[in-house]
């Protein structure tokens, strides 16, 4: 026999939201009524049915960062781990280049790839974590912040340890030449560095979304 | 009791921007599914969602960690819908779960371990479903959505809805009536 005047509050318990004493009241007939025993069933596997078609949408994945943005002023946290292996990575092309340059002065090869790897290691990784902190000053756009940071990580290095005059003994350039260069090298190290960072951070912003 | 969401709203109030973007992350995507079912365009739903998060974090000092953070947020992007809906009358533009593979969406629910024939069974069940669901009135959609979508206890939807808990109650029996009589009719249609 069925008990339609129940089916309310079968949907109700089903849901959790039926009060204690009338939760009570309906197990106790429900250890009795196999056809209101059905209906929790079929109840129960309706709801599972409106859980899996109404399961949220994946939002789009740029929304967690903009929304970020928009919080906090358009600067979103600073991802340490990303910008220590963007500069790694930044330093050890650069060093590889540097490499094949020196290659010709004679000096060892061995010798020269464990300095080209500590220096990208050690050195890279300061400079992608110092990227990382300056964000805040930085302003936004991956072009921008390339030019700036590498304007400044150029001018921090000549003021630190002043201009040298060559890759070696045999092999000498003009300061000119070497101010130019390292200009242009420190330039394009700032914008493949924060071009690399952006990409790391928005694959990451992926995976996690 | 204070879940992890109300520690982390306590901490994300207290100035921890990695507590806000835990909670940003733990619950967007059904933000962005309340945004999208009450306003029914994406892009009017993704800015919605990055109004609605500014907002809360402006109201962070007033939230009260009692208080479940997930319905005080989703009561904060409701109202910003409806503000939305207020200004600009539109018609719907993307109806429930359209475009989406019918077996994917069953992904939350489907157990990997059901033969392929339960599987193909839900799909068309899931198919069914969506399409009664887009012809019931808005109120029981709405609902609907707040209690399965986002989960949401009867107290919290009555208190989202600013209505007595019997009134979700009662709109919710409705609104299942509605869609089993719709689903009736599409059977006896197709026979």
């Amino acid at each position: 026999m069925t008990h339609p005047e129940r089916w309310p509050d079968i949907e109700t318990y089903a849901d959790g939201a039926l009060g204690p004493g009338q939760a009570a009241q309906l197990e106790l007939h429900l250890r009795e009524c196999a056809d209101c025993t059905v209906r929790l069933d079929s109840t129960r596997r309706e709801n599972d049915l409106l859980r899996s078609v109404l399961a949220p949408p994946a939002p789009p994945p740029y929304l967690t960062d903009q929304v970020l943005a928009r919080v906090y002023g358009g600067q979103s946290k600073p991802r340490l781990r990303s910008a220590f292996s963007a500069g790694v990575l930044v330093n050890l092309a650069t060093a590889a280049m540097l490499f094949g340059l020196s290659v010709n002065t004679g000096t060892s090869v061995v010798l020269m790839l464990l300095v080209a790897l500590i220096g990208a290691v050690v050195w890279g990784g300061l400079k992608g974590l110092l990227f990382a902190k300056l964000l805040q000053v930085l302003p936004p756009g991956v072009l921008a912040r390339g030019v700036i940071f590498g304007l400044a990580v150029w001018a921090a290095t000549n003021a630190l340890l002043g201009l040298t005059g060559g890759f070696g003994d045999d092999v000498s350039f003009s300061p000119t030449f070497v101010l130019l260069g390292s200009l242009l090298h420190h330039l394009l190290y700032g914008i493949l560095l924060s071009w690399l960072y952006a990409r790391m951070t928005s694959s990451t912003d992926r995976a996690r979304s | 009791m204070q879940g992890t969401d109300e520690i982390l709203a306590q901490r994300a109030r207290d100035g921890s921007r990695e507590a806000f973007e835990a909670l940003v992350v733990a619950h967007q995507s059904r933000v962005y599914g309340l945004a999208l079912h009450l306003l029914r365009n994406p892009e009017d739903a993704a800015d919605a969602v990055q109004e609605a998060w500014v907002r809360c974090y402006a109201a962070l000092g007033r939230y009260d960690p009692e208080q479940s953070f997930g319905a005080w947020l989703y009561r904060i992007v409701y109202n910003h819908c409806l503000d939305i809906l207020r200004r600009h009358k539109r018609s719907p533009i993307v109806p429930v779960g359209k475009g989406e593979d019918e077996l994917s969406a069953l992904d939350t629910a489907a157990d990997p371990g059901l033969p392929i024939q339960d599987l193909v069974e839900r799909a068309e069940a899931a198919r069914g479903l969506r399409e009664v669901l887009n012809r019931l009135s808005e109120e029981h959609r709405q609902v609907l959505a707040l209690r399965y979508m986002l989960d949401l206890s009867y107290a919290e939807i009555a208190h989202l809805l600013g209505v007595p808990d019997s009134t979700v109650t009662m709109r919710l029996h409705h609104a299942k009536r509605a869609m089993r009589r719709e689903l009736q009719r599409t059977g006896e249609d197709k026979r």
